[in-house]
């Protein structure tokens, strides 16, 4: 007893007596390194990235447009099929995915390539494309066994839109049958959702009762947490339109007498606030385990589309990456209902990496949907990624899965 | 970027958060870099801290935030795989040389090391906290996101894997000097 408590006492000595290590660099050293890495993010190359890597993506490529060129005739009726094709094969990959509740991209490009090159099919490649999409679309075969739940994650104070779908499995046994509403989803759903496990902070449910009506009634108690300073405001109001703004126009938000809730720095709320969120940029952030999101940040509204796509490549602000390299050239066109986008080289898989290349498509998608506009890409490869006929239907970006139980 | 936030924290918890950070990854050069990743970290959110926890505290919860993100990455590119990755229960193992400063420890300190990167990242990362950054438990808890008597299982555990390990080592030392 006394030989294993020395022994420990003497291990805490040892553990407690490590040498103190020092940053060598001046604080203006420190400063200017800080300064220089939050600049905005040129696309930096892999160095870590193995060589056969690549050479595997390279062949990849090759095994893929061979297949495409022996496949495919030029027509967009043929175009059409294969997209279709693709939508099936993530279809395919959602029912394998019920069992878990987990962010469905791809984030490193090798990864696609490592997978198509083992099992050596042009096919498996093309399977793949689909699977990292993480748009959802009114007429998205994964719809036919899941429901999308719009929701709202948060990560250093700044809300990300976010897209859980649910399997209509569960939706029936829940309620018995009965549609529910996107509300009653949130009630149901939001406390299950395990935001910290995919990198957010954890934030739902929301404190307060939340009501259907003309507009969305919301009753917060004296003590909720929402008003504590200009970023927990933000944050909350854009958690409303991110949750309910596809429902309701506006939230009417009371306090437990019913009156207009005071609001700390604000006054009495006696408007209601607007939920409804257009005219944005979808750029993309990293979460605290370095996943990719699309985000509106930081909501601010464009007066044109096409300003809106500029801030793709070239942000007002340096939280978010930005989507379209400096280095692709393309023209904008804007019509009632479209919004058409022509590269002037045709874009193609080794123009970006696979990761890249699936948030620039989306955010352009979703950027056009905020203005109420479908997009039109025009020279470029369209196997790239599975676009539907019309964009406009989208429906929520950055889809996660809510798990069976 | 505000630049007197910046001095402050400087001043205040530079070297102790670049000394979590190179105990944890054992190499300058990431502990460099992952240092200044945790002020932009900072200068970004600084506005949303709500006093909920000490500036310190919060500071070395946003420190393990980074580390972990560094290892995540690290163990996604060793293996090209993006299976979840579980901290706590994973070691956090450097594979880098260590920095000189390191190397040059007496060969007992540099057993420790060597037998911290085989513990699990939980009772590797209480290790440094407690004992090497001086943290109560109370400050522990709080930078890691857990109840006390969490940090003080934990904590146990990791001096009893410590000992375990080191005492293995030093016998296989010893047959080892005897076969010479």
């Amino acid at each position: 007893m006394t030989n294993e408590f020395d022994a420990d006492k003497r291990l805490e000595e040892l553990v407690s007596s490590m040498p103190i290590q020092h940053d060598t660099r001046s604080k203006d050293e420190v400063w200017a390194a800080i300064k220089q890495s939050a600049k905005p993010p040129i696309k930096k190359k892999k160095p870590w990235l193995p060589a056969v890597i690549t050479v595997a993506a390279l062949f990849v490529l090759v095994l893929f447009v061979q297949s495409l060129l022996s496949t495919l005739d030029s027509t967009s009726e043929t175009t059409m099929t294969q997209e279709a094709k693709m939508s099936e094969g993530g279809m395919d990959e959602a029912g394998t995915e019920e069992s878990s509740m987990s962010m469905s991209s791809v984030e490193e490009s090798e990864e696609s390539a490592d997978s198509a090159v083992a099992t050596g099919e042009a096919e498996s490649a093309s399977l793949q494309l689909a699977e990292d999409a993480t748009l959802v679309f009114t007429n998205d075969p994964l719809l036919e066994t899941f429901t999308a739940m719009n929701f709202s994650m948060n990560y250093q104070a700044i809300a990300f839109p976010i897209t859980v779908l649910i399997p209509n499995e569960r939706i029936e046994q829940d309620f018995e049958g009965r549609v529910p509403t996107q509300l009653e989803l949130y009630k149901n759903y939001a406390a299950e959702i395990d935001e910290e496990a995919l990198g957010f902070d954890n934030y739902h449910p929301l404190v307060g009762d939340y009501e259907e009506g003309e507009s969305l009634r919301v009753t917060l108690p004296a003590d909720h947490p929402y008003d504590m300073a200009s970023a927990t405001m933000e944050v909350y109001f854009n958690t409303l339109e991110d949750v309910f703004g596809s429902t309701f126009n506006q939230a009417v938000i009371v306090d437990e007498n019913s009156q207009p809730i005071e609001w700390d720095q604000v006054g009495p709320l006696t408007e209601p606030v607007d939920l409804i969120s257009e005219n944005l940029a979808y750029n993309v952030m990293q979460n605290a385990i370095g996943e990719t999101y699309l985000i509106p940040y930081t909501r601010a509204q464009y007066a044109t589309v096409e300003e809106a796509i500029g801030q793709l490549q070239t942000p007002d602000n340096t939280l978010v990456e930005a989507v379209i390299p400096s280095s692709l050239e393309f023209t904008v066109e804007e019509t009632e209902d479209a919004v058409s986008i022509q590269f002037a080289e045709m874009l193609t898989a080794d123009a970006l990496p696979r990761r890249d290349m699936v948030a620039m498509i989306e955010s352009l998608v979703a950027t056009a949907a905020s203005f109420n506009k479908s997009l039109l890409l025009e020279n470029w490869d369209t196997t790239l990624y599975p676009l539907p006929e019309d964009t406009n239907s989208l429906i929520g970006v950055n889809r996660v899965f809510l798990q069976s139980e | 970027m505000n630049d007197s936030v910046f001095h402050r924290i400087y001043d205040s918890y530079h070297q102790d958060l670049f000394q979590f950070l190179i105990y944890l990854v054992q190499n300058r050069q990431v502990a460099e870099d992952l240092t200044q990743e945790v002020y932009i970290r900072v200068l970004r959110s600084y506005d949303s801290f709500q006093g909920k926890s000490s500036e310190k505290t919060w500071l070395f919860s946003i420190a393990k935030n980074v580390a972990i993100d560094h290892f995540r990455k690290q163990n996604v590119r060793k293996k090209r795989t993006f299976d979840s990755f579980d901290w706590e229960a994973i070691q956090l193992t450097s594979t880098d040389m260590r920095p000189d400063e390191l190397v040059q420890l007496d060969h007992e300190k540099k057993q420790l090391l060597d037998t911290l990167n085989e513990c699990t990242g939980d009772q590797k990362m209480v290790i440094v906290l407690r004992y090497f950054q001086q943290l109560s438990i109370q400050e522990t808890a709080d930078a890691l996101g857990w109840t006390d008597s969490k940090v003080k299982t934990t904590q146990h555990r990791a001096i009893q894997q410590l000992k375990k390990k080191m005492s293995r080592a030093r016998e296989e030392e010893m047959q080892h000097d005897e076969r010479i």
